[in-house]
């Protein structure tokens, strides 16, 4: 357990250092997030224009937005992280220090979230300041939102280590990955609700839909996400991560191990 | 080769049979398997230097990274041993150079890999304070010590590598080509710090190179390595004195040469140019000490000036191509007799 949690001082500090040294990379990357979100606003603005039902979706467009973010950065910091520590070498010093790996990774997983917020809180100033548009949300709400929030993101990252394994064995998968970011804006905003049921079934069954739908509940609708009308939906995103997680991790350690077999650690 | 003096230490670790064969990812690929390591067999004591020669491709790295647990063996086992003998469960903590890559964080700072690093590994922090500072002056980096890695000279990086292996004090280190790139008086340090940590500390070090000179000066034990098999293992004196030869190498007046060389027709000889003006250099390969005799008087009958005289004692370098050698050459004699295709 001290371990773990000299696992975690460790790794922060090195996010906090990389931040600090490199401050373009995040600046750039807030900047790229809200020129995407102006564009889309824009482009929606004067397609619909202002009219009442474009006020009522846009918060729902500001939670599917937020929320592709963790999907994409779930699925790219695991892959470019493998793909960079293999080639210089350094995922072999990793395995000779800490040869729990995927372990090291649960940990990364979740500095990758506490940063993830910091990030997002400040997207979300630049959104309030331009759309003029605040989310409902009072304290009470707090609890159940945050809760959904985290497991989204523990689904988003398990699907994330399908990728993290496939990139220990074939290295540049970057391709994919931006394929997948695609993939999952189109998840993020897709009309769920008015589809067949068939639909609804399978792509709920994804990460990412069922948590974007259970935020709009609160964040849009101004309901309670712990009343019991939707406790069902609540036990299903549980259930849904839980599956992600496990059988993402358990992926990973049979691509790790088959890495360990192919000689795939290193650069080779 | 066998060993004549009995190992009393304990063993550190133990390879029995190790094989490693590379199968490609892509299944109608498989035929080009590669076989790294073949059947390796191997007991490596306590508190020595051991090194792993052999020329590119023989299988040292693999063999490295598979003592690493960075490997997993297609078949046999590697054990490792306390000091007291007891076979252990685990892997001991092992610090490791690895080959060619620096190993390390980039855009981290010496000083901040030595922290990061350790603490993942557990080290308590005392140690790692005292140490990290230790070492990096040891290597002379203390004013890079916060210095991105990316921005140091190559020697510069592998030195931070070497002090990353040396970290929280492992009893076992594995150094695979640990002196590429570095300078004259980094790589003496290296040189005297290993000597130190066996003979000392009771550490346990495998090395590879392909710099004789540093294997000569450091190793206690020399494995060489061809084509994935262990072909020789012992200590640096018995290969030399396994290899000792007769030789004599006399530098004379060519003149005098000429008038010798008849009489002398019944040794076998080597000659060459000196450096010098009108001077004959002979290598006299001789069978026992009655050709020495033999030419000794062939020498004084002819009244030949002589230069210089003097025996010639073999190098590690000159073990290891005549190991080498004749392992190639046994290898091209099995596989024509077995009638199979040379390569
Ligand atoms: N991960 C890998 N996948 C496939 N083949 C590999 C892998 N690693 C090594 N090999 C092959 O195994 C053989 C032994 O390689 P190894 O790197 O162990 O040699 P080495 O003795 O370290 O050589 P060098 O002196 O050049 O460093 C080579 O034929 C190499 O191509
Ligand atoms: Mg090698």
């Amino acid at each position: 357990m001290t371990q773990l949690l000299r696992l975690l001082q460790a790794e922060f500090i090195r996010t906090l250092i990389l931040r600090w040294r490199y401050p373009l990379e995040l600046l750039t990357g807030l900047t790229v997030m809200y020129l995407i979100f102006l564009g889309l606003f824009l482009g929606a603005r004067s397609l619909v224009g202002e009219t009442t039902g474009f006020e009522l979706s846009l918060s729902g467009f500001i939670v599917s937005y937020l929320m592709w973010f963790f999907a994409i950065s779930a699925i790219s910091r695991l892959t470019y992280s493998i793909e960079v520590e293999s080639s210089q070498g350094v995922l072999e010093q990793i395995f000779l220090n800490y040869p729990r790996y995927l372990l090291l990774q649960y940990v990364r997983g979740f500095v990758d979230f506490i940063e993830g917020l910091v990030f997002i809180a400040a997207l979300l100033g630049l959104i309030i300041l331009t759309t003029h548009r605040m989310l409902t949300m009072d304290w009470a709400s707090a609890g159940p939102v945050a809760l959904v929030v985290i497991l989204t993101v523990v689904g988003l990252q398990g699907f994330g280590f399908f990728f993290g394994g496939l990139a220990l064995l074939f290295k540049r998968i970057g391709q994919v990955g931006g394929v997948l970011q695609f993939g999952f804006f189109l998840l993020a905003y897709l009309p769920v609700e008015r589809m067949s049921v068939v639909g609804q079934q399978l792509l709920y069954c994804l990460p990412l839909t069922q948590g974007i739908r259970l935020l709009k509940i609160a964040l849009v609708d101004g309901r309670p996400i712990f009343a019991s009308a939707n406790l069902g939906m609540l036990a299903g995103l549980a259930a849904n991560s839980a599956c992600y997680i496990l059988l993402g991790s358990a992926f990973f350690l049979l691509c790790e191990k088959k890495a360990k077999i192919d000689g795939r650690l290193g650069q080779y | 080769m066998s060993d004549s003096t009995v190992t009393t230490s304990a063993p550190a670790f133990e390879l029995s049979r190790l094989s490693k064969t590379f199968y490609p990812l892509i299944p109608w690929h498989r035929h080009r398997a590669v076989t790294a390591v073949s059947e390796l067999t191997l007991n490596v004591p306590r508190g020595i230097v051991f090194s792993l020669l052999g020329p590119n491709g023989a299988g040292k790295t693999t063999t490295i990274k598979l003592l690493a647990g960075l490997i997993l063996p297609t078949q046999g086992s590697i054990s490792f041993f306390d000091e007291k003998g007891r076979l252990l469960a685990r892997r001991p903590r092992i610090g490791a150079v690895l080959e060619g890559s620096r190993n390390v964080y980039w855009r981290l700072s010496p000083m901040e890999n030595l922290y990061y690093f350790g603490e993942i590994n557990g080290i308590p922090r005392s140690e790692i304070r005292r140490q990290a500072k230790e070492l990096l002056s040891m290597f002379d980096l203390a004013d890079k010590a916060n210095s991105s890695v990316q921005t140091l000279s190559r020697g510069m990086q592998q030195k931070v590598a070497i002090a990353l292996a040396l970290l929280g004090d492992p009893d076992l280190l594995l150094l695979d080509e640990p002196t590429l790139g570095l300078d004259v008086e980094s790589a003496r340090l290296i040189k005297r710090r290993l000597r130190h940590l066996v003979e000392e500390r009771g550490k346990t070090i495998v090395l590879t190179t392909h710099q004789m000179e540093l294997a000569a000066t450091v190793a206690d034990r020399i494995g060489i390595m061809q084509e994935g098999r262990l072909i020789a293992e012992d200590k640096l004196s018995n290969l030399i004195s396994f290899f000792r030869k007769q030789d004599y190498e006399v530098e004379m007046p060519r003149a005098s040469w000429k008038e010798v060389r008849p009489a002398a027709s019944a040794l076998s000889f080597d000659e060459e140019e000196c450096d010098e003006e009108d001077c004959v250099r002979v290598t006299f390969h001789l069978e026992d000490t009655n050709d020495f005799y033999r030419l000794m008087t062939h020498l004084k009958e002819q009244g030949a000036p002589l230069r210089s005289i003097r025996q010639v004692t073999p190098t590690l370098e000159d073990v290891f191509i005549e190991i080498t050698r004749r392992y190639r050459t046994n290898a091209t004699d099995t596989a024509q007799a077995q009638g199979g295709e040379v390569k």
